[in-house]
């Protein structure tokens, strides 16, 4: 006798789509983590710049050059640097230094230090691998 | 292999100085990496934000790089909204547009706004407003078949 219809019923999606979005959160969060450890990483590696007497506390530093990753100072910039939920299956890696906007795209009259651009393009650049690594 | 930043800041400085709109806007005031101390708000200052990368997967050399276009305006002269005005002008101008321009073996084969930012600036009691986005620009290396 010839089967004319077969039905299967399933009835997981819900459970199985639960676990995708957990499973995509869990994604977007480690890389927003590596995101994170990359530019603090850059901001604590010495750029060449200039170097400058500062005070309250008395200490001298290097200023980067423009174009050059920020280099780190009282630690300020690099602990306001986090990554926060930016919704479901999206992490959002921010500056909450007053001076980041600045820095990042400059002045009216200083020019740039960028630090989050080129993070994010050493992210872009990694993504394919990543995403294969971390979906196995 | 030459890096095409050259090209890419002209490219960018030509392109945004041609559309009348923007050049009425700035009085033609567009700058490389910062204004210079005297000029006077609104402007459009232009800077890389992040370097020039190759693209590896294909057989012809192909870079990319982030810049930032952005306007600055004097927000006690103008207000802050201008700001976002000029930065709407600028997305209009160049997102998603292959830019004529080719120089030194290059071809930008590509201009694509990437985010847009803003922020206010307080120096010696003014307030400049900076608003625009970042910017991808691609370049393709010209091959001459012989």
């Amino acid at each position: 006798m010839a089967i004319k219809h077969v039905t299967i019923n399933f009835d997981r999606f819900a459970e199985v789509k639960q676990l995708a979005a957990q499973q995509l959160d869990d994604i977007t969060r480690k890389i927003a983590q590596e995101g994170r450890n990359r530019v603090v990483l850059s901001i604590q590696s010495p750029s060449p710049g200039t170097t400058q007497l500062r005070y309250k506390p008395r200490r001298v530093v290097v200023a980067a050059a423009p174009g050059q990753t920020p280099n780190t100072d009282l630690g300020l910039l690099v602990n306001s640097i986090q990554v926060e939920d930016a919704g479901p299956m999206a992490h959002a890696v921010t500056v909450g230094a007053e001076y980041g906007a600045p820095l990042e795209f400059g002045t009216a009259h200083m020019e740039p230090r960028p630090f989050m651009a080129p993070m994010a393009a050493s992210i872009s650049a990694d993504m394919d691998t990543w995403l294969g690594e971390l979906l196995l | 292999m030459t890096v095409p930043i050259l090209l890419f800041d002209q490219t960018l400085r030509n392109t945004v100085l041609a559309d009348p709109a923007i050049h009425a806007a700035v009085s033609g005031q567009v700058y490389q990496d910062a204004a210079p101390v005297k000029a006077v708000p609104p402007y459009i200052i232009i800077a890389y934000n992040s370097p020039p990368r190759s693209i590896h997967d294909t057989q012809t050399g192909q870079m990319e790089a982030v810049y930032s276009v952005k306007a600055v305006v004097d927000v006690d002269v103008d207000g802050a909204a201008r700001a976002l005005e000029i930065a709407q002008l600028l997305y209009d101008r160049l997102h998603d547009t292959k830019p004529d321009m080719t120089a030194g073996g290059w071809d930008v084969y590509r201009c694509q706004h990437e985010t847009v930012f803003r922020f206010l600036e307080q120096v010696d009691r003014k307030n400049y407003q900076h608003a625009g986005g970042l910017y991808t620009l691609g370049a393709t290396q010209i091959v001459t078949v012989e």
